[in-house]
């Protein structure tokens, strides 16, 4: 891990250095160290083996392993660990372990005595979790002081004292807790005599009526380097160590946070929190989830932190022969702090990347599949001013043949920033604006952020303060905060009835103005409260059920978010899929709507930097996610913007963004050759939305993401484990992007064993090194992998929505062997009837000189049909034999003995491809038919 | 199908090529629905090809290319509808009323260009006779500097030498005093101590009376002076060094003040609104901005906006007797540049920023308390004569340098850019207005435009050039944006019989646009075009007939 030896304050210092561009930049003091908060700062320090708990009691109930756990008289800290005081009242802490099928355990560890106080996260869990439950039967106890379930291909092994819990795979050791003995769970208890627990930070104070309840302990990953996940940092895939010889840094935080400016490569928490990490080794991945929706500060410890031996497990053959090996096992240590909550986690044993991801998704839901017009691209700024700003930009693209299907309003259209209000005067006529974009097959997003305007004369205020449904401070009165509007109040999304009541005011009618293509967009929701400490809310607010906004304040957003898109849902009778972007995010958040990165900067290191970003939110679960194109603060150059955007094309979340103060940045506003460029780079990601929309699929069943490492789909490639400067768009795609002003050419690393291809010119580059790729401002390079096959449509057109009758490309790549296959999954793109059976799902593949189509979806799944008269107009072979490549070769249509005509032509219609491929032109066979062709 | 007719030629071989010659089609080829050339040629009349044309025929209107991602995508785009040729939608043929109409138009504009074209000419043929007339008279000016520059240099050596006469009388007188002195302390030895203190209370008081004048000297002439800079903003001008701190109401530190004040102070709501503010660059009062006094005078604090608001009614006060451009042609120092709007916007420049102003104010800070200094201190024998000639060398630097900046006014006018034939020469030292919800806007071309709120004043920008062959006016570097650059205004201009300003925008923040209609841009070529183009039309309607 040499790459890794700069210290965080270095790199931020070179940060901010670097990234100053204006006056005021990111204010780090604003924001709290680990050692500026109570529960942090001690915690941090403790040393290793002062966990002092013994499992008792150990019995199995309901298919559930239970124990409790004790202090150990003969614990190696002496004192009691908890408190002292009032020891003896105390009850203890239960655990309970639990399994699920395909390679899931689950670990919770709770107060006896005060179970009610903890608080457990609502609403995140898949709701039929429990009907994957495995009912355990028994453990195994063992002579050395523990205990095993066997799983079938996993085992868990409760070491009893010191209480530890190790998860093999097979003869594997996956994952540990509490094997350096950092395991450490604050219960509850009384306030002593003078004693303060006041937890002040600059002007605030935080009241703290419940004191010291902070879970902590130690997370250990086996058999590897490389950790990742944990998002939202701003910071690269690989987890860079915090903690260790020569390293001293912030540990990673998670608290969710509106940062103004925030800067790249730093372990400050951001918009969004998922305490989820995954490590991965050429030999096995592995997963742990924490379900907690606390703020939680996690340290990276880099190898030989802590000099005394590794780990001390007697028995179990596996982790003896660990010890044999001495100090070469590679392992990852890793130490989480958690302000409050219980410690309810999940342990994902893989054993590949995607596996881990699967098995996380099972747990917390897979991506939603999105409506096909928003996995197109979005033109967004702050502000589209009126509604003749609004006509101008969509005569625009228009005017430039560049096509877009949503525009989008920022807080400047409302009135007086009320959500769902328009401004009489700049917007006067919203229906009939929105049915313009709608003649056009474009679509509206409006933003809609948790923050009320106090103002009795709004109808939403006065009704959300009526009927108490505002977050409470710690004093009881509804918590006035500062936001856009100025004094605002935030309604209480932990609480289902006013969900449910907010959902309702997204209906036609409530929301007047509104008419079906018009979708939302979620800002602000971490919550962001400008007045407030680190710019959110006090952790003593109150919620529901007297649940403080300590517990519940990384999943605050994710509740607001959920229930604007059941506002959504219903609005459209429950057969219409929701649109709603959300800033703020927590696990589980992928189920409702997409998530993107919040306010970048027109830099070169945040178009860098946004691809880990991307990258992380996708291992976590989130697939659909995007960067603001072009940076939302400062003005790009044009060819920092046209970088963006052929960059942006192959983020899941495509959308064009900018700040208010700066200049217009529209694809078209510098003039050519860049409005060209741009063109191009928004034409190839619709000419690619056939494979996106597939891939959506495919997350939204797997969830494994559009975006991945490279190592997701080359797991053995130990140069992979650390790269993120590029990226798989799904399995056949290799971007990479261009991340600096001039450049000319990039060295682009190849994974695999097979071939690539250029997929402009065809160009084959080899696989398992690093090659040299020349670039021109017409693109980046992206390739097509050998093997592969890949469904287009590639006339342009103004959106989406014009493409639907369109026909097909299929790009065939083949590989060493002249084989290739893909697949293709089409529906009506818009509503649910996909689950009753309405959708296309096509494998294609290419052997011994004939493609062949056939069916991938189940024979007859519901009650109803999707039909589609769509054809394929060209297919492109690429990296046929020589002495196929001539022209006059002829192609057969199998069924109907048609000839079709071949051609040498480029592997794509876009400007500066060579003719490398050879072509069939007009097979006009249908998309949704069984057929094969055969060359002859 | 989508084949323009001059283009028709080209496809009646049976092999054509693409037009960015990469490949040759046969006829068969051509509108097959299959993409062959990048660049569109063989698919003049379908979707195949996404970077195609379609030509539309449009009889009636005027035939027209579309983008060929608008055929057949159910979005009727020809008046003729020809590009929805699958039927997907149905689409009337609008082209005779989209013709008329677009006729109308036409006829309008033209309407507008010939009258705007008559004054054009006029004020074109004024422009020219005005032209001459500063030309015979920067010439004139020119003579007349040069002799003055003689009578200077003469004059300055009289006073010299009448000078170097003082200096020597001063120095015998000091020789006679000081011997006196040394005789009177001999006296003095013996002399009461009473006696001594009382001849030094004396000299002290002299010497003080004697400080006293110079400085009021000093103030008299600065307040005279710099009315504008040193009383009604001395606020800005406090900080570069000439600020009269006794006649200033602001305190200095106020405007060094630290920018971001310490949070601990602030109340929930400033805290709210002072976070907001990085968002939106608006001002909260709660912060200053080192880079624009005008932000401060919007700020909320109250004893400072009593304050402004009284420094304001004196500045429009001065605005009035701005409109009078010669009001203060007799001051020794140019107004060209230095204008009330410039002055007020860039108060971290010294406000005297041209040369000639520079002399002018040197002049005037030092050789006069320099000579009244002198008159206290020489004997009073030659003071008549000395006088004489110090009137008479005033006086004739004066005259020079009025006769100079007149000829750098001039010179300054005859080297501007008025347009290919002088039309834009009458907007010299003309200002136009719009007024738009709260603001107003003033643009003066050649100087600068703002944008006035009330009392409050903005620079959009000064004056930088025209642009796009004269149809374009910009003025750049106005007062800088919050977190962003320099505000800009760019003006289209439009034919018009008035002038006008007009369509005042800000389609990015501090990035504002106008569009000015004037005669100066009713040009005759333009006139020719639009003529031509009701021409074509009216012929493609007549054929259709």
């Amino acid at each position: 891990m040499d790459g890794f030896k700069l210290t965080w304050s270095v790199v931020v210092l070179v940060g901010l250095l670097v990234t100053t561009v204006n006056v005021a930049a990111w204010k780090k003091d604003e924001f709290r160290r680990c050692d500026q908060s109570a529960f942090c700062k001690d915690t941090r320090n403790r040393e290793p083996g002062s966990s002092n708990l013994e499992v008792k009691d150990l019995k199995i109930a309901d298919g559930v392993l239970r124990a409790r756990l004790v202090p150990s008289d003969a614990g190696g800290g002496g004192t009691t660990e908890q408190g002292g005081g009032g020891g003896e009242e105390e009850g203890d802490l239960v655990l309970e372990i639990k399994a699920y099928k395909n390679g899931i355990v689950r670990l919770k560890v709770t107060e006896e005595k005060h179970p009610e106080k903890r608080f457990e996260v609502p609403d995140v869990l898949v709701k039929d979790l429990e009907d994957k439950k495995l009912w355990l039967q028994r453990f195994v106890e063992k002579d050395d002081g523990s205990s095993m379930v066997h799983l079938g291909g996993h085992d868990v092994i409760l070491q009893h004292k010191p209480f530890q819990v190790h998860v093999k795979r097979g003869s594997d050791l996956v994952l540990s807790v509490n094997s350096k003995g950092l395991f450490n769970f604050e219960k509850l208890r009384e306030k002593k005599e003078g004693e303060n627990w006041e937890d002040r930070f600059r002007t605030y104070t935080d009241s703290r009526p419940y004191g010291p309840q902070t879970v902590s302990f130690d997370v250990s990953f086996h058999g590897t380097e490389h950790v990742y996940g944990i998002p939202e940092h701003a910071t690269s895939l690989a987890l860079k160590p915090t903690k260790g010889p020569n390293i001293s840094s912030e540990p990673y935080r998670l608290f969710n946070l509106d940062v103004f400016e925030y800067i790249s490569e730093s372990p400050f928490g951001l918009y969004g929190a998922v305490p989820f990490m995954l490590s991965h080794s050429a030999d096995k991945s592995a997963g742990f989830f924490l379900l907690n929706s606390a703020e939680m500060q996690i340290d990276v410890l880099a190898s030989s932190w802590d000099t005394t031996p590794s780990i001390e497990m007697e028995g179990e053959g596996g982790s003896s022969k660990l010890l044999e090996n001495g100090n070469k096992e590679k392992i990852v240590d890793t130490h989480w702090i958690v302000e409050s909550g219980v410690f309810d986690a999940f342990v994902f044993v893989g054993p590949s990347p995607k596996d881990v991801v699967t098995q996380y998704c099972a747990v917390t839901g897979t991506t939603s599949l999105p409506s096909l017009f928003s996995t197109a691209y979005h033109q967004c700024r702050w502000n589209y001013k009126d509604e003749a700003d609004v006509a101008a930009v969509d005569a625009g693209f228009d005017e430039h043949d560049i096509p877009y299907d949503v525009l989008w309003l920022d807080i400047e259209h409302t009135d007086g920033k009320r959500y769902f209000t328009w401004d009489p005067i700049l917007f006067p006529t919203p229906k009939e604006m929105q049915a313009k974009l709608s003649a056009k097959g474009r679509h509206m997003v409006t933003i809609v952020d948790p923050h009320i305007k106090r103002d009795d004369g709004f109808p939403l205020h006065k009704e959300a303060s009526s009927k108490g449904y505002y977050v409470k401070d710690s004093g009881g009165n509804d918590y006035d905060g500062w936001c856009w509007p100025g004094s605002s109040s935030y309604l209480d999304m932990l609480n289902p009835e006013i969900r449910s009541w907010w959902a309702d005011k997204f209906s036609l009618s409530s929301y007047v103005g509104s008419t079906p293509i018009l979708h939302i967009w979620n800002d602000m929701n971490e919550p962001s409260v400008f007045n407030g400490p680190e710019g959110t809310m006090p952790k003593d607010a109150l919620h529901y059920n007297g649940v403080e906004h300590r517990d519940v304040h990384n999943a605050y957003g994710y509740y607001f978010h959920m229930a604007s898109v059941e506002g959504l849902l219903r609005r459209g009778g429950g057969n219409e899929r929701p649109f709603v972007l959300s800033r703020a995010f927590f696990a589980g958040t992928q189920k409702v709507g997409p998530v993107w990165t919040g306010d970048n900067t027109a830099d070169w290191t945040h178009l860098r930097v946004s691809v880990p970003m991307c990258l992380t939110l996708g291992l976590t679960g989130i697939a659909f996610t995007g960067a603001d194109v072009g940076g939302f603060f400062g003005n790009p150059d044009p060819e920092l913007l046209t970088r963006w955007y052929q960059l942006g094309a192959y983020y899941p979340f495509f959308r064009g963004h900018a700040h208010l103060d700066t200049k217009r940045r529209e694809p078209w506003v510098f003039g050519e050759p860049y409005t060209t460029l741009m063109r191009e780079a928004v034409h190839s990601r619709y000419s690619l939305l056939p494979y996106v929309y597939t891939l959506f699929k495919e997350a939204s069943v797997t969830g494994v993401p559009l975006m991945r490492p490279l190592w997701m789909e080359f797991p053995e490639d130990i140069s992979t484990f650390e790269r993120d400067e590029e990226f798989l768009l799904g399995p056949s795609l290799l971007v990479h992007g261009v991340y600096s002003q001039g450049a000319t050419s990039e060295t682009v690393y190849l994974p695999g064993t097979q071939k690539w291809y250029d997929v402009k010119t065809g160009a084959t580059y080899p696989a398992g090194q690093k090659v040299n790729v020349p670039v021109t401002m017409d693109g980046i390079p992206v390739f097509q992998r050998a093997g592969s096959i890949i469904a287009r449509k590639q006339r342009r057109r103004r959106s989406s929505t014009q493409m639907e009758t369109d026909p097909y490309t299929l790009v065939v790549a083949l590989n060493s062997t002249y084989e290739a296959s893909g697949e293709l999954y089409i529906d009506d793109g818009k509503s649910y009837d996909f689950e009753q059976g309405a959708f296309i799902h096509r494998q294609f593949k290419f052997s011994k000189g004939r493609l062949t189509s056939t069916t991938l979806a189940p024979v007859k799944t519901g009650s109803k049909v999707f039909t589609t008269s769509c054809l394929v107009e060209r297919i492109v072979i690429l990296g046929v034999r020589a002495k196929d490549l001539a022209i006059g070769k002829n192609a057969i249509v199998e069924h109907d003995e048609r000839r079709i005509e071949t051609d040498i032509g480029p592997p794509l219609l876009q400007r500066g491809a060579s003719s490398t491929a050879l072509i069939l032109r007009l097979p006009n066979v249908r998309i949704s038919d069984n057929w094969s062709i055969k060359l002859v | 199908m989508g084949i323009a007719p001059r283009e028709l030629g080209f496809f009646e071989a049976a092999t054509a090529g693409c037009k960015d010659t990469s490949q040759r089609f046969s006829v068969e080829r051509l509108n097959d629905n299959f993409c062959d050339c990048l660049d569109g040629t063989d698919e003049p009349g379908t979707s195949a090809c996404p970077d195609g044309k379609f030509y539309c025929q449009n009889a009636g209107y005027v035939a027209q290319f579309v983008f060929s991602s608008r055929i057949n995508d159910g979005i009727c785009d020809c008046c003729d509808g020809s590009d929805e040729y699958e039927g997907k939608v149905k689409c009337g043929n609008t082209c005779w009323e989209a013709g008329k109409e677009a006729r109308e138009k036409l006829l309008k504009k033209l309407a507008v260009y010939k009258e705007g074209l008559i004054i054009r000419r006029k004020e074109v043929q004024n422009a020219k006779v005005l032209r001459q007339q500063q030309e015979i008279e920067i010439s004139s000016l020119r003579k007349e500097e040069k002799s003055l520059v003689k009578l200077v240099q003469n004059l300055k050596a009289a006073v010299d030498k009448v000078e170097r006469q003082e200096q020597a009388a001063k120095e015998k007188r000091e020789k006679l005093e000081a011997d006196q002195k040394v005789k009177n302390e001999k006296l003095a030895s013996s002399a009461l101590e009473e006696g001594t203190s009382a001849h030094e209370e004396k000299v002290s008081a002299s010497d003080s009376s004697l400080n006293a004048d110079v400085v009021e000297a000093d103030t008299f002439e600065i307040d005279n002076d710099h009315v504008v800079d040193g009383s009604h903003y001395g606020d800005t001008g406090s900080g570069d060094g000439f600020g009269l701190d006794t006649s200033n109401e602001y305190v200095p530190e106020e405007v060094t003040e630290e920018e971001e004040p310490d949070v601990a102070q602030l109340s929930k709501e400033e805290m709210g609104r002072k976070v907001a503010s990085r968002w939106t660059g608006e001002d909260t009062g709660l912060h200053r901005s080192e880079e624009s006094s005008h932000q401060q005078e919007e700020a909320v604090d109250d004893s400072d906006q009593i304050e402004h608001e009284a420094e304001h009614d004196d500045e429009d006060d001065f605005d009035g007797g701005d409109e009078d451009e010669d009001v203060y042609d007799g001051d020794n120092y140019s107004r060209d540049e230095d204008t009330i709007y410039t002055e007020e916007h860039q108060p971290s420049k010294p406000f005297i920023s041209s040369k000639q102003d520079k002399s002018a104010w040197w002049t005037h800070m030092f050789s006069v308390p320099e000579m009244l200094r002198k008159l206290f201190t020489s004997g009073p024998a030659d003071k008549s004569e000395a006088e004489q000639v110090r009137k008479q060398y005033t006086e004739a630097t004066g005259k020079l340098s009025s006769i100079q900046n007149r000829i750098s006014e001039l010179d300054t006018k005859l080297k501007q850019d008025f347009g290919k034939e002088g039309e834009f020469s009458y907007f010299y030292e003309q200002c136009f207005e719009l007024k738009v919800k709260q603001y107003v806007y003033k643009v003066c071309p050649f100087k600068q435009a703002t944008q006035l709120e009330g009392h409050a004043s903005t620079r959009l920008g000064n004056w930088d050039s025209f642009q796009d062959n004269y149809s374009a006016m910009m003025f750049s570097h106005g007062d800088r944006c919050w977190n962003g650059p320099d505000r800009s205004l760019r003006i289209t201009l439009q034919c018009g019989p008035k002038t006008q300003l007009q369509n005042v925008d800000e389609p990015s923040r501090c990035d504002y646009v106008a569009e000015l209609t004037t005669p100066a841009f009713c040009s005759e070529s333009r006139l020719q075009e639009l003529q031509q183009k009701l021409d074509q039309q009216l012929a493609g309607v007549h054929d259709e007939l």
